[in-house]
Protein backbone atom coordinates (compact mmCIF):
# COMPACT_ATOMS: atom_id res chain seq x y z
CA UNK A 1 0.00 0.00 0.00
CA UNK A 2 1.42 3.44 -0.95
CA UNK A 3 2.15 5.72 1.82
CA UNK A 4 -0.66 8.52 2.67
CA UNK A 5 -0.24 12.09 1.71
CA UNK A 6 -0.36 13.00 5.70
CA UNK A 7 2.59 10.88 6.20
CA UNK A 8 4.65 11.78 2.95
CA UNK A 9 4.24 15.34 3.50
CA UNK A 10 2.30 16.93 6.05
CA UNK A 11 4.30 15.32 8.61
CA UNK A 12 7.89 16.34 7.22
CA UNK A 13 6.36 19.92 6.88
CA UNK A 14 5.71 19.92 10.82
CA UNK A 15 8.50 18.59 11.46
CA UNK A 16 10.63 21.75 9.39
CA UNK A 17 8.01 24.15 10.63
CA UNK A 18 8.96 22.86 14.33
CA UNK A 19 13.04 23.21 13.39
CA UNK A 20 11.94 26.70 12.71
CA UNK A 21 10.73 27.43 16.46
CA UNK A 22 13.51 25.68 18.20
CA UNK A 23 16.57 27.44 16.01
CA UNK A 24 14.55 30.47 17.37
CA UNK A 25 14.32 28.59 21.09
CA UNK A 26 18.30 27.56 21.08
CA UNK A 27 19.23 31.24 19.74
CA UNK A 28 17.43 32.93 22.06
CA UNK A 29 18.82 30.46 24.90
CA UNK A 30 22.51 30.83 23.78
CA UNK A 31 22.26 34.74 23.45
CA UNK A 32 20.89 34.65 27.48
CA UNK A 33 23.71 32.50 27.92
CA UNK A 34 26.42 34.79 27.00
CA UNK A 35 24.98 37.76 27.89
CA UNK A 36 24.03 38.92 24.76
CA UNK A 37 20.59 39.83 24.69
CA UNK A 38 20.99 43.35 23.23
CA UNK A 39 21.65 41.29 19.73
CA UNK A 40 18.01 40.40 19.61
CA UNK A 41 17.04 43.63 18.77
CA UNK A 42 19.12 44.09 15.41
CA UNK A 43 17.78 40.80 14.89
CA UNK A 44 14.30 42.44 14.45
CA UNK A 45 16.13 44.98 11.92
CA UNK A 46 17.59 41.88 10.08
CA UNK A 47 14.64 39.52 10.08
CA UNK A 48 12.46 42.07 8.90
CA UNK A 49 14.94 43.66 5.81
CA UNK A 50 15.31 39.59 4.81
CA UNK A 51 11.36 39.45 4.85
CA UNK A 52 10.79 42.17 2.87
CA UNK A 53 14.21 41.26 0.56
CA UNK A 54 11.69 37.84 -0.33
CA UNK A 55 8.72 39.78 -0.91
CA UNK A 56 10.65 40.36 -4.45
CA UNK A 57 8.81 36.86 -5.49
CA UNK A 58 5.39 38.50 -4.90
CA UNK A 59 6.15 41.40 -6.53
CA UNK A 60 7.77 39.78 -9.60
CA UNK A 61 4.85 36.97 -9.68
CA UNK A 62 2.33 39.86 -9.83
CA UNK A 63 4.50 41.29 -12.76
CA UNK A 64 5.14 44.76 -10.85
CA UNK A 65 8.53 44.37 -11.39
CA UNK A 66 9.60 42.74 -14.58
CA UNK A 67 13.13 41.45 -13.86
CA UNK A 68 14.43 38.70 -12.34
CA UNK A 69 14.41 34.60 -12.32
CA UNK A 70 10.58 33.57 -10.71
CA UNK A 71 12.82 30.56 -9.55
CA UNK A 72 15.05 32.16 -7.95
CA UNK A 73 12.81 34.73 -6.44
CA UNK A 74 10.69 31.85 -5.34
CA UNK A 75 13.81 30.39 -3.28
CA UNK A 76 14.39 33.44 -1.97
CA UNK A 77 10.98 34.10 -0.89
CA UNK A 78 10.79 30.50 0.93
CA UNK A 79 14.59 30.78 2.67
CA UNK A 80 14.14 34.22 3.13
CA UNK A 81 11.32 34.29 5.46
CA UNK A 82 12.15 31.11 6.37
CA UNK A 83 15.26 32.64 8.37
CA UNK A 84 13.81 35.85 9.02
CA UNK A 85 11.12 34.06 10.90
CA UNK A 86 13.89 33.04 13.04
CA UNK A 87 15.69 36.10 13.61
CA UNK A 88 11.94 37.98 14.34
CA UNK A 89 11.06 35.34 16.78
CA UNK A 90 14.61 35.40 18.55
CA UNK A 91 13.69 39.28 18.59
CA UNK A 92 10.07 38.77 20.32
CA UNK A 93 11.69 36.45 22.90
CA UNK A 94 9.76 35.19 25.44
CA UNK A 95 8.16 37.76 27.13
CA UNK A 96 4.64 38.38 27.69
CA UNK A 97 4.23 42.11 27.80
CA UNK A 98 2.50 44.30 24.96
CA UNK A 99 0.02 42.64 22.56
CA UNK A 100 0.29 44.16 19.77
CA UNK A 101 3.80 42.64 19.53
CA UNK A 102 2.60 39.42 19.98
CA UNK A 103 -0.19 39.39 17.72
CA UNK A 104 2.33 40.38 15.18
CA UNK A 105 4.03 36.84 16.12
CA UNK A 106 0.92 35.10 15.83
CA UNK A 107 0.21 36.45 12.18
CA UNK A 108 4.00 35.37 11.48
CA UNK A 109 3.83 31.96 12.34
CA UNK A 110 0.61 31.42 10.46
CA UNK A 111 1.89 33.14 7.59
CA UNK A 112 4.93 31.10 7.48
CA UNK A 113 2.80 28.19 8.26
CA UNK A 114 0.31 29.12 5.20
CA UNK A 115 3.33 29.24 3.11
CA UNK A 116 4.82 26.57 3.68
CA UNK A 117 2.08 24.57 2.79
CA UNK A 118 0.55 26.62 -0.22
CA UNK A 119 4.28 26.31 -2.18
CA UNK A 120 6.43 23.76 0.35
CA UNK A 121 3.76 20.97 0.30
CA UNK A 122 0.30 21.84 -2.04
CA UNK A 123 2.62 21.48 -5.31
CA UNK A 124 3.88 18.03 -4.72
CA UNK A 125 0.88 16.67 -2.73
CA UNK A 126 -1.46 17.34 -5.93
CA UNK A 127 0.94 15.85 -8.29
CA UNK A 128 1.01 12.74 -6.65
CA UNK A 129 -2.21 12.81 -5.91
CA UNK A 130 -2.82 12.85 -9.56
CA UNK A 131 -0.41 10.48 -10.43
CA UNK A 132 -2.34 7.60 -7.91
CA UNK A 133 -5.63 8.53 -9.74
CA UNK A 134 -4.30 7.70 -13.13
CA UNK A 135 -2.51 4.62 -12.12
CA UNK A 136 -5.54 3.51 -9.88
CA UNK A 137 -7.64 4.09 -13.03
CA UNK A 138 -5.12 2.16 -15.43
CA UNK A 139 -5.11 -0.50 -12.94
CA UNK A 140 -8.58 -1.22 -13.52
CA UNK A 141 -10.75 0.79 -10.76
CA UNK A 142 -13.56 2.68 -11.66
CA UNK A 143 -13.40 6.43 -11.02
CA UNK A 144 -16.19 5.71 -8.06
CA UNK A 145 -13.85 2.93 -6.51
CA UNK A 146 -11.03 5.08 -7.36
CA UNK A 147 -12.41 8.32 -5.66
CA UNK A 148 -13.42 5.93 -2.68
CA UNK A 149 -8.98 4.79 -2.26
CA UNK A 150 -8.46 8.24 -2.74
CA UNK A 151 -10.91 9.71 -0.28
CA UNK A 152 -8.07 11.05 2.78
CA UNK A 153 -5.94 11.99 0.23
CA UNK A 154 -8.23 14.07 -1.94
CA UNK A 155 -9.50 15.82 1.64
CA UNK A 156 -5.50 16.37 2.56
CA UNK A 157 -5.26 18.43 -0.84
CA UNK A 158 -8.59 19.86 -0.30
CA UNK A 159 -7.44 21.46 2.72
CA UNK A 160 -3.93 22.37 1.70
CA UNK A 161 -5.54 24.36 -1.37
CA UNK A 162 -6.88 26.65 1.54
CA UNK A 163 -4.00 28.24 2.01
CA UNK A 164 -4.07 31.16 -0.01
CA UNK A 165 -7.41 31.95 1.72
CA UNK A 166 -5.18 32.34 4.84
CA UNK A 167 -1.70 33.33 3.47
CA UNK A 168 -2.48 36.99 2.04
CA UNK A 169 -4.86 38.11 4.67
CA UNK A 170 -2.64 37.27 7.32
CA UNK A 171 0.59 38.32 5.45
CA UNK A 172 -1.41 41.83 4.99
CA UNK A 173 -2.31 41.66 8.60
CA UNK A 174 0.94 40.69 9.77
CA UNK A 175 2.63 43.68 7.86
CA UNK A 176 -0.08 46.22 9.55
CA UNK A 177 0.99 45.22 13.27
CA UNK A 178 4.63 44.95 12.23
CA UNK A 179 4.08 49.11 11.16
CA UNK A 180 2.22 49.84 14.27
CA UNK A 181 5.01 48.23 16.79
CA UNK A 182 7.41 50.06 14.35
CA UNK A 183 5.70 53.24 15.16
CA UNK A 184 5.00 52.88 18.50
CA UNK A 185 8.92 51.84 18.85
CA UNK A 186 10.19 54.94 16.81
CA UNK A 187 7.33 56.50 19.12
CA UNK A 188 7.57 55.87 23.14
CA UNK A 189 11.35 54.97 22.66
CA UNK A 190 14.13 57.28 23.40
CA UNK B 1 -15.98 40.89 2.32
CA UNK B 2 -12.55 39.61 3.13
CA UNK B 3 -11.76 43.49 2.47
CA UNK B 4 -13.76 44.81 5.19
CA UNK B 5 -12.71 42.21 7.67
CA UNK B 6 -9.15 43.15 7.23
CA UNK B 7 -10.17 46.65 7.24
CA UNK B 8 -12.40 46.16 10.53
CA UNK B 9 -9.52 44.51 12.36
CA UNK B 10 -7.43 46.95 11.52
CA UNK B 11 -9.33 49.71 12.90
CA UNK B 12 -9.80 47.40 16.06
CA UNK B 13 -6.26 47.59 16.21
CA UNK B 14 -5.42 51.40 15.98
CA UNK B 15 -8.76 52.14 18.59
CA UNK B 16 -7.20 49.41 21.05
CA UNK B 17 -3.62 51.38 20.77
CA UNK B 18 -5.24 54.20 21.36
CA UNK B 19 -7.39 53.47 24.32
CA UNK B 20 -5.62 50.96 25.95
CA UNK B 21 -1.79 51.79 25.02
CA UNK B 22 -0.76 50.00 28.58
CA UNK B 23 -2.41 46.64 27.29
CA UNK B 24 -0.72 46.89 23.43
CA UNK B 25 2.08 48.74 23.44
CA UNK B 26 3.48 48.52 26.66
CA UNK B 27 7.08 46.67 27.13
CA UNK B 28 7.49 46.12 30.29
CA UNK B 29 5.31 46.84 33.66
CA UNK B 30 5.88 50.38 35.34
CA UNK B 31 7.75 50.98 38.50
CA UNK B 32 5.25 51.12 41.61
CA UNK B 33 5.44 54.93 41.45
CA UNK B 34 4.03 55.15 38.39
CA UNK B 35 1.13 52.58 38.05
CA UNK B 36 -1.20 55.15 37.70
CA UNK B 37 0.57 56.63 34.73
CA UNK B 38 -0.72 52.93 32.85
CA UNK B 39 -2.74 54.60 29.79
CA UNK B 40 -1.24 57.87 29.75
CA UNK B 41 1.78 57.36 28.18
CA UNK B 42 2.48 60.97 27.16
CA UNK B 43 3.03 62.06 31.45
CA UNK B 44 6.03 60.87 30.19
CA UNK B 45 6.89 60.40 26.15
CA UNK B 46 6.58 63.12 23.99
CA UNK B 47 5.74 61.59 20.66
CA UNK B 48 8.98 60.96 18.63
CA UNK B 49 11.28 63.04 21.16
CA UNK B 50 12.07 60.85 23.95
CA UNK B 51 11.39 61.73 27.35
CA UNK B 52 12.11 65.21 28.48
CA UNK B 53 13.22 66.66 31.89
CA UNK B 54 10.81 68.88 32.23
CA UNK B 55 8.29 65.76 32.36
CA UNK B 56 9.97 64.42 35.38
CA UNK B 57 10.81 67.43 36.99
CA UNK B 58 7.10 68.61 37.05
CA UNK B 59 6.93 65.15 39.39
CA UNK B 60 10.02 64.76 40.72
CA UNK B 61 12.01 67.93 42.31
CA UNK B 62 15.39 67.55 41.92
CA UNK B 63 16.26 69.28 45.35
CA UNK B 64 13.95 67.03 46.85
CA UNK B 65 14.97 63.44 45.46
CA UNK B 66 16.21 60.42 47.78
CA UNK B 67 14.93 63.08 51.04
CA UNK B 68 11.75 61.41 51.72
CA UNK B 69 12.59 57.45 49.67
CA UNK B 70 15.79 56.05 50.45
CA UNK B 71 15.80 56.85 54.19
CA UNK B 72 19.53 56.66 54.28
CA UNK B 73 20.09 60.62 53.96
CA UNK B 74 22.38 62.37 56.58
CA UNK B 75 20.66 65.58 56.47
CA UNK B 76 24.10 67.39 57.93
CA UNK B 77 26.24 66.16 55.22
CA UNK B 78 23.27 66.24 52.50
CA UNK B 79 25.21 63.06 51.33
CA UNK B 80 22.52 61.60 48.45
CA UNK B 81 21.26 65.04 47.53
CA UNK B 82 23.38 65.45 44.34
CA UNK B 83 20.65 65.29 41.97
CA UNK B 84 20.30 69.08 42.32
CA UNK B 85 23.96 69.32 40.91
CA UNK B 86 22.69 66.94 37.46
CA UNK B 87 20.25 69.55 35.99
CA UNK B 88 22.16 69.62 32.42
CA UNK B 89 21.57 65.70 32.47
CA UNK B 90 18.87 63.40 31.10
CA UNK B 91 16.93 61.70 33.74
CA UNK B 92 16.50 58.99 31.39
CA UNK B 93 20.12 58.50 31.12
CA UNK B 94 20.14 57.07 34.79
CA UNK B 95 16.69 56.03 35.42
CA UNK B 96 14.55 54.08 33.30
CA UNK B 97 11.20 51.95 33.05
CA UNK B 98 9.13 48.92 31.58
CA UNK B 99 11.02 46.49 33.66
CA UNK B 100 9.10 45.86 36.51
CA UNK B 101 7.48 47.39 39.54
CA UNK B 102 10.30 46.95 42.07
CA UNK B 103 12.67 50.55 41.42
CA UNK B 104 15.64 49.03 41.82
CA UNK B 105 15.18 46.92 39.09
CA UNK B 106 14.45 49.77 36.54
CA UNK B 107 17.41 51.87 37.34
CA UNK B 108 20.48 51.54 34.48
CA UNK B 109 23.81 51.85 34.93
CA UNK B 110 24.80 54.76 36.50
CA UNK B 111 27.12 56.73 34.62
CA UNK B 112 29.51 58.49 36.74
CA UNK B 113 31.06 60.91 34.61
CA UNK B 114 27.82 62.64 34.67
CA UNK B 115 28.75 63.67 38.39
CA UNK B 116 30.30 66.91 39.59
CA UNK B 117 34.40 66.14 40.29
CA UNK B 118 33.84 67.46 43.91
CA UNK B 119 30.76 64.43 43.98
CA UNK B 120 32.73 62.08 41.75
CA UNK B 121 36.27 62.29 43.62
CA UNK B 122 34.50 61.93 46.74
CA UNK B 123 33.52 58.13 46.57
CA UNK B 124 31.42 58.43 50.35
CA UNK B 125 29.57 61.28 49.37
CA UNK B 126 26.69 58.60 48.01
CA UNK B 127 28.42 55.45 49.25
CA UNK B 128 28.76 54.78 52.77
CA UNK B 129 32.47 53.23 53.68
CA UNK B 130 32.13 49.54 54.25
CA UNK B 131 32.08 48.78 58.01
CA UNK B 132 34.31 45.75 57.94
CA UNK B 133 37.40 45.80 59.22
CA UNK B 134 39.52 46.17 56.35
CA UNK B 135 38.06 49.04 54.66
CA UNK B 136 38.10 50.54 57.78
CA UNK B 137 41.60 50.20 57.95
CA UNK B 138 42.25 51.73 54.88
CA UNK B 139 41.74 55.67 53.42
CA UNK B 140 39.08 56.88 51.45
CA UNK B 141 40.73 56.27 47.68
CA UNK B 142 38.24 53.81 46.81
CA UNK B 143 39.67 54.45 43.47
CA UNK B 144 42.89 52.85 44.44
CA UNK B 145 41.18 49.33 44.24
CA UNK B 146 37.63 49.56 42.68
CA UNK B 147 36.29 50.96 39.59
CA UNK B 148 32.65 52.85 38.80
CA UNK B 149 32.01 50.19 36.02
CA UNK B 150 31.96 47.51 39.09
CA UNK B 151 32.07 47.46 42.66
CA UNK B 152 33.52 43.95 43.01
CA UNK B 153 34.21 42.67 39.27
CA UNK B 154 37.38 44.75 38.90
CA UNK B 155 39.15 44.82 42.20
CA UNK B 156 42.67 44.93 42.49
CA UNK B 157 43.86 45.34 45.92
CA UNK B 158 46.38 47.31 46.03
CA UNK B 159 48.22 46.98 49.13
CA UNK B 160 50.27 50.34 49.51
CA UNK B 161 47.21 51.62 51.19
CA UNK B 162 47.55 49.80 54.08
CA UNK B 163 48.95 51.82 56.73
CA UNK B 164 51.04 51.15 59.90
CA UNK B 165 51.68 47.67 61.52
CA UNK B 166 49.54 45.60 59.66
CA UNK B 167 50.74 46.54 56.14
CA UNK B 168 53.96 43.31 56.68
CA UNK B 169 51.47 40.98 58.65
CA UNK B 170 49.56 39.54 56.33
CA UNK B 171 47.68 37.34 58.75
CA UNK B 172 45.82 40.82 59.79
CA UNK B 173 43.40 40.30 56.76
CA UNK B 174 44.01 36.74 55.36
CA UNK B 175 43.57 34.02 56.93
CA UNK B 176 46.64 31.08 57.36
CA UNK B 177 45.77 28.23 54.57
CA UNK B 178 44.84 25.09 55.63
CA UNK B 179 46.87 22.74 54.53
CA UNK B 180 49.91 20.89 56.41
CA UNK B 181 52.50 22.58 54.85
CA UNK B 182 50.98 26.30 55.80
CA UNK B 183 49.99 25.10 58.71
CA UNK B 184 53.68 23.89 59.62
CA UNK B 185 55.52 27.21 59.11
CA UNK B 186 55.89 29.98 60.67
CA UNK B 187 57.81 32.10 57.84
CA UNK B 188 56.82 35.21 56.68
CA UNK B 189 54.15 34.86 53.64
CA UNK B 190 56.29 37.52 51.68
CA UNK B 191 59.37 34.79 52.06
CA UNK B 192 57.22 33.19 49.33
CA UNK B 193 54.53 35.19 47.95
CA UNK B 194 54.22 38.71 46.73
CA UNK B 195 51.58 41.54 46.92
CA UNK B 196 50.49 41.19 43.13
CA UNK B 197 49.79 37.96 43.30
CA UNK B 198 49.33 34.62 45.55
CA UNK B 199 49.99 32.01 42.76
CA UNK B 200 52.49 31.01 41.58
CA UNK B 201 54.50 31.19 45.05
CA UNK B 202 58.38 32.34 44.96
CA UNK B 203 59.02 29.09 47.04
CA UNK B 204 61.61 27.10 45.11
CA UNK B 205 61.93 23.44 45.88
CA UNK B 206 65.15 23.15 44.10
CA UNK B 207 66.64 25.48 46.66
CA UNK B 208 66.64 22.24 48.74
CA UNK B 209 66.06 19.40 46.69
CA UNK B 210 65.37 19.07 43.32
CA UNK B 211 62.43 17.16 42.08
CA UNK B 212 63.59 15.58 39.06
CA UNK B 213 61.56 13.16 36.88
CA UNK B 214 62.32 9.91 39.71
CA UNK B 215 61.17 12.07 42.76
CA UNK B 216 58.00 13.47 41.31
CA UNK B 217 55.58 12.25 44.45
CA UNK B 218 53.42 13.25 47.19
CA UNK B 219 55.03 15.92 50.35
CA UNK B 220 54.68 13.17 52.55
CA UNK B 221 56.23 10.71 50.97
CA UNK B 222 59.81 12.69 51.91
CA UNK B 223 58.23 15.04 54.79
CA UNK B 224 56.32 12.42 56.71
CA UNK B 225 53.75 13.56 59.86
CA UNK B 226 52.93 16.51 58.22
CA UNK B 227 56.99 18.16 59.31
CA UNK B 228 57.79 20.00 56.37
CA UNK B 229 60.96 20.94 58.83
CA UNK B 230 62.56 17.60 58.35
CA UNK B 231 62.51 15.15 55.50
CA UNK B 232 63.60 11.67 54.88
CA UNK B 233 64.66 9.48 51.54
CA UNK B 234 63.62 5.98 52.99
CA UNK B 235 60.24 6.23 52.83
CA UNK B 236 60.68 4.62 49.39
CA UNK B 237 61.46 1.43 48.26
CA UNK B 238 64.32 2.71 45.90
CA UNK B 239 66.29 3.77 49.12
CA UNK B 240 66.87 1.77 51.87
CA UNK B 241 69.63 2.61 54.71
CA UNK B 242 71.81 -0.67 54.58
CA UNK B 243 72.51 -0.46 50.90
CA UNK B 244 73.11 3.36 51.73
CA UNK B 245 75.40 2.56 54.13
CA UNK B 246 76.95 0.59 52.27
CA UNK B 247 78.16 2.38 49.57
CA UNK B 248 78.88 5.30 51.63
CA UNK B 249 80.73 3.36 54.38
CA UNK B 250 83.79 2.86 51.54
CA UNK B 251 83.80 6.46 50.98
CA UNK B 252 84.42 7.10 54.35
CA UNK B 253 80.99 8.98 54.72
CA UNK B 254 78.93 7.76 57.71
CA UNK B 255 76.18 10.24 58.09
CA UNK B 256 73.36 9.26 55.55
CA UNK B 257 70.86 11.00 57.39
CA UNK B 258 70.94 14.07 55.34
CA UNK B 259 71.38 13.35 51.45
CA UNK B 260 70.45 16.47 50.47
CA UNK B 261 73.31 18.04 51.31
CA UNK B 262 75.31 15.48 48.86
CA UNK B 263 72.25 14.74 46.64
CA UNK B 264 70.48 18.03 45.90
CA UNK B 265 70.00 17.52 42.37
CA UNK B 266 68.27 14.26 42.77
CA UNK B 267 70.77 12.07 41.08
CA UNK B 268 73.41 10.09 42.66
CA UNK B 269 76.15 10.52 40.27
CA UNK B 270 75.64 14.39 40.97
CA UNK B 271 77.08 14.74 44.10
CA UNK B 272 77.98 18.01 45.97
CA UNK B 273 80.80 17.06 48.09
CA UNK B 274 81.39 20.21 50.04
CA UNK B 275 78.60 18.56 52.42
CA UNK B 276 80.68 15.49 53.13
CA UNK B 277 83.28 16.52 55.98
CA UNK B 278 79.96 18.56 58.17
CA UNK B 279 78.00 16.30 57.90
CA UNK B 280 79.66 13.17 59.64
CA UNK B 281 77.43 11.52 61.79
CA UNK B 282 78.62 10.89 65.76
CA UNK B 283 78.62 7.47 67.09
CA UNK B 284 75.54 7.43 68.62
CA UNK B 285 73.50 8.42 65.19
CA UNK B 286 75.57 5.82 63.34
CA UNK B 287 74.61 2.96 66.23
CA UNK B 288 70.90 4.01 65.83
CA UNK B 289 71.04 3.68 62.07
CA UNK B 290 73.08 0.27 62.26
CA UNK B 291 70.12 -1.32 64.38
CA UNK B 292 67.87 0.64 62.07
CA UNK B 293 68.88 -1.45 59.24
CA UNK B 294 69.35 -4.65 61.03
CA UNK B 295 65.92 -4.87 61.78
CA UNK B 296 65.02 -3.88 57.96
CA UNK B 297 67.40 -6.85 57.25
CA UNK B 298 65.53 -9.27 59.00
Amino acid sequence: MKEPLVFKYVLPFIQWYALMILFALGIDYLLHHFNLVFIGIYLGYSGTTLILGSLLYSLRKRKIIQSGSPKKLLQLHEYGSWVGAVMVLVHAGIHFNALLPWLAILMLLITVASGLIGKYLLKKANETLKLRRSELIQSGLSVEETDKELFLDSITVDLMKKWRIVHMPITLLLAFLVLMHIISVLMFSK
Amino acid sequence: MKQTLILGIIVVCIACTYLYPHTMINPGELTAGHQHLKNNCSACHTPFSGISNTKCIACHNPANIGKDSTGKLDSSKQKILFHQGLMEQSCSSCHTDHKGIAPTVSLSNFNHQQLSSAVFNNCNSCHNKPVDSLHQSLSNSCINCHNTQDWKLNVVFNHDMIQGADKNNCAACHQKPNDNFHQSTSANCSQCHSNNKWLPSSFDHSAYFRLDANHQTTCNTCHTNNNYKVYTCYSCHEHSPSNTIAKHNEEGIYNISNCASCHKSGSEHDINRNGKEQQNMNKEDLKKLNNYSKEEDD
